[in-house]
Order: C-alpha cells, then structure tokens, then sequence
C-alpha cells in the first residue's frame, strides 16, 4: 500500500482541523494587539511611517526578523496540543489498526499543523509586505519577501513545530507550554551581555539572525554574520528537526511494543 | 478466513495477567465472545486488532503471523476494528471523519471513496446528519458511525467490542441484524457481556472468564449442557431457596415465577423447562466458581 496519499491525506485534514480552530485565531489576535500595545522594535511604525529611505532588502529582513522574533511563540504553543489531542479523544487506538503507517501519519500531522498554524502568521507577515509595497510600488518586493521568509522565518518555525509536536508526547501539556514560552524568551530574546549562560545569537537559535544579516544584509539580525554561518544555521535547524521526529517515531513505535 | 489463537499469554506492566494460556480457533461466519466484565475479552481484541503485543503465544490470521510487522501490516488491510470506546475527531463532520478514515485504510481513489462512505452513511441512516460535527452526535449515533468507519475498506475480519453497549433497544436489534447481514463469508468476531447478542446473531461462541476460555464450541452445545437443569419455580412472593442460580423472576401478580438453573431432585412446583443460551452460561459460570455440584 502506498503511503504518498496517506501523507497527503493526513496533511490535508491536520492543516483542516488547525485551520478551523478558533484557539488559533483567538491567540494569533492576542499576539497582534501585544504587539500593538508594546510597539515591538519600532519596525512596525517604521512600515507604516516612510521606508523609502531604508534599503530594500535589509528592510524587509528586518520585517521578517521581526515576525519571527514573537510569532513562533504562538505558533509553538498552539501545536503542542496535537499529538496528545490524538490520545485524549482515543484516535490513535483505533488509527493503529489501520494499514496507514505512524511514521506517515506523524509526518503529515506535523507539517500539516505547521502550516495551517503559519497561515495567519503570513497574513500578518504580508500585511506588512503589502505596506511596503504600497509604498514602493516595486513588484520585486514580492519574491524578496518570499524568499525572506522561506529563509529566515521557516527553518525555526519547522524547528519550533517539530519540537511542539514532539515534547508533549512526554510532558503534560500546559508544562510544555510554559516551558516553551520561557525558553523562548530566554534562548533568542535575552542578550548574552545580561551575563545568563543563554542560547541566544548563536546558530541554534531559530530566531534567523545569521539568515538574515548573512544572507539579506539585515544590520539588526546577528551583527556580522557571513553567509555560510547563516547556511549553518539553518542546516543546523533542519537536522535538528529531522532528529527530533525521528526521535518521536522510535518513542512511540517502542511505547505501542511495550503496550 | 480463520483465526488461530495458541498459548496466548499478556501480562501487563504491574504483573496483572489479562489472558492465560489461551487457546483459540476461530471459523468464519458470526463468533461470538462472552465472558464478564474483566474476563480479558477487550485484551483478546485489541491483540487481534494490532494494538498490544502479546507477552508469549502465536496468532495466524488467515495464514498472516500477528507476532511480525510483515503480518500485522497484512493483517490490518484487511480488518474493520470497532472498539469499545470509540474515538473521533470531534470537529470534523461525519463525512469527514469517515472520508479520513478512509485514507488512512489506503482507499486512494477520492471517488470511489467518497461513494463508498455515502453508501456506508446510508446503511447506518446518518445521511441527513452527515455535515454536522461529531461533537454533536448522541452515544447511539457514535457507535453507527463507528460501524461505518469499520466497515469502510469491505474488510474480511470485522473486530468489534461490544457493540450494544449504550444503545436503546429498538437500535441495538438493528444494530445486531446489521452484523448478521455482515457476516456471510466475512469473519464477524463479536465482543460482549450480553448473552442474547450472541444469542440472536453467532452460531459459534467461546467464554472467557479470568483471562481463561473455559468454552468453545456452538451455541447448541452450550445450551445443550443445561438441559434437565432448569426450572421454573412459582411462589406466592418467597424468593426460593437452594443451590442454584435464579435467571429471571416474573411478577405474574398475585404470584411470581422464578427461572432457576441447577440440579434438582424432584421438588413440588418445580416444573423443568427448555433452556436457553443464557442458562447455560449462568450453569456454566455457576460450574466455574463451584465446580461440585450438590443436589437440593
């Protein structure tokens, strides 16, 4: 039997379920007007004041910078209930029966939440794109801003997600969820100067700065970083990824033998 | 397709031994499975089912070794599992949830499968409420949505634990012919702690009792065990008494008729009557916890 239409099946009714899910609205909101309300890092009145002054490029990788800063919080948090959702309402019993293999279905479960949870996170993203756009009237924006993002924002995001779908399969829920809040804050957030051993302006941080100085000129993502740090990081992030779903699957193939 | 069970064995984790040494062979055709509550049924199933690995003992069904991946894998293309407990996504919409089942069954073709599901939506007459969430859906209307689910991929071995638990009576009479419809040249292996399920569809039945099977064979032969062994007692209210096990009291007004099953001499007012399925499965419970018998 093949897998290939499991998978996309699978994606399609995870990034369904996600999708309609009020939580996710509800939260992405809440994130908007925290934002609003603090002003985070100026960028935001910068995009509506008059960017014409500010290099193309670098502007713009800011911006994303900037997205990815605060957005993956509520993108962490709103997927750590998807696996163990599976065990409270006793689907994956009666999954398990089914010829559809788990590794297929965490595969599509993972990537499908994933991206129905960026979904309202890229419209925020490109509300701000369109303000530049607006502004600039220069249609080479669209694909800076696309590739802006697949470069910076997405290799954390999958990070973030995998590791969100991945945590709670041994940790209660709320835990993970405030545990990733303040890991968050304190591995991408809190400056090495503060004198906290942290994570933070290194390549494992998911937040993109190499990507984005290294790649996109941004001067406020890692100050002096270099291309091929940048590529680091995100082959980095992405082995980090794959490593940890494969460590989901062999957990939960050794929990179902052990049943 | 037949099932063979051997010196089945699960001990869970904390020493609790669910099946000991069972022994098992199942033909097709309706089959039934009873046994009391914790008798180790549900373990039995769920270890058919794919869902536990058993602790020691082999299982072959339809020539498919349940103890390799290679097996369960082959196993699982061609079983429907109803479970006890039922889990659904509850915002997906009954469509939906089947439509995914679907998929996850290996049902590829969208087409075929959309037909199949409404043709199953049909069968279980959930047609008019196919779009609405299953949050909404009463327990009744769950377990029919579970049998559609089962019965998606056409599947040779149905597997499903007890499957009238909860419903109303004019539902689970449906709920039963729908099995017995099934069954043809399908394996139907039917899970439950209610004799007259297993009366009115299985022709073929095992017991289980403390992770034991202490009966296997036809419906015929366990009911055959009781005859001359029971009785219909009438009294002007006075619960008799004695060494035997009342079945059913019948309050006929001014005086109430007791069923009873256990050996009795002659004793006035004491009338031997035909037994049913569920005399010999109280005689046959009654033998396990006493197995001497003693005579009124």
């Amino acid at each position: 039997m093949s897998q290939i239409p499991v998978f996309f099946g699978v994606l399609r009714y995870e990034f369904w379920m996600q999708f309609r899910r009020r939580a996710l609205w509800i939260t992405i909101i809440c994130f908007i007007l925290f934002i609003s309300w603090r002003g985070f890092g100026g960028i935001f009145r910068e995009l509506i004041g008059n960017p014409f002054h500010f290099q193309l490029l670098p502007f713009i990788a800011d911006w994303t910078s900037s997205i990815n800063a605060i957005f993956p919080i509520a993108i962490g948090v709103l997927l750590a209930d998807r696996l163990p959702r599976d065990r409270r309402t006793k689907v994956d019993e009666l999954f398990t029966t089914m010829p559809g293999k788990l590794s297929t279905r965490l595969v599509g479960k993972y990537l499908g939440s994933t991206l129905a949870t960026l979904i309202p996170v890229f419209a925020i993203y490109s509300i701000g794109i369109g303000c530049i756009l607006y502004q600039n009237h220069d249609l080479s924006i669209i694909p800076m801003a696309l590739a802006t993002f697949a470069v910076i924002a997405l290799p954390g995001i999958l990070f973030v997600g995998a590791f969100s779908i991945a945590c709670p399969s041994l940790l209660w829920v709320p835990l993970y969820q405030f545990l990733f809040v303040g890991y968050w804050f304190w591995g991408n957030l809190l400056s090495p100067r503060v004198g906290i051993p942290t994570l933070s302006k290194t390549i494992l941080t998911p937040i993109g700065g190499y990507m984005a100085t290294g790649f996109f000129g941004d001067p406020y993502g890692q100050p002096g970083a270099t291309p091929l740090q940048g590529v680091e990081s995100i082959i980095l992030l992405l082995g980090i990824t794959v490593l940890v779903m494969v460590t989901l699957w062999g957990l939960m193939k050794w929990q179902q033998a052990r049943q | 397709m037949k099932i063979e069970v051997t010196h089945l064995n699960k001990v869970y984790r904390g020493g609790v031994q669910a099946l000991n040494n069972v022994d098992l062979t199942i033909p097709s055709g309706m089959y039934g499975l009873l046994g009391p509550n914790g008798a180790g049924k549900t373990t039995l199933m769920r270890i058919l089912a794919g869902i536990l690995r058993p602790t020691s003992g082999s299982i072959d069904v339809g020539g498919h070794d349940g103890n390799t991946e290679k097996g369960r894998t082959a196993i699982k293309q061609m079983l429907g599992y109803l479970p006890q407990d039922l889990g659904v996504y509850p915002d997906l919409n009954a469509r939906e949830f089947l439509d995914y089942v679907g998929i996850l069954k290996g049902m590829d073709d969208r087409k075929i499968r959309q037909k199949r599901v409404a043709e199953l939506l049909e069968v279980v007459s959930l047609t008019d409420v196919a779009n609405r969430k299953l949050k909404t859906f009463s327990g009744g209307m769950k377990r029919r949505i579970g049998i559609a689910q089962a019965l998606l991929n056409d599947p040779q071995l149905l597997i499903v634990d007890e499957p009238t638990a909860g419903l109303d009576p004019e539902e689970r009479i449906r709920f039963r012919n729908l099995l017995s419809d099934l069954a043809g040249d399908r394996t139907v292996l039917l899970s439950t702690h209610i004799v007259e399920d297993i009366a009115q569809t299985c022709r073929n039945l095992a017991i289980m009792k403390s992770g034991q099977v202490i009966f296997q064979g036809t419906t015929v032969d366990l009911t055959s065990e009781t005859r001359g062994k029971v009785w219909i007692i009438t009294t002007d209210g006075l619960k008799p008494q004695g060494n035997f096990t009342v079945v059913s009291t019948l309050n006929m007004g001014s005086t109430v008729q007791y069923r009873i099953v256990g050996e009795l001499s002659a004793r006035a007012g004491a009338i031997e009557t035909a037994p049913s399925l569920e005399d010999g499965y109280v005689w046959l419970m009654r033998e396990q916890r006493t197995p001497s018998v003693s005579v009124l």
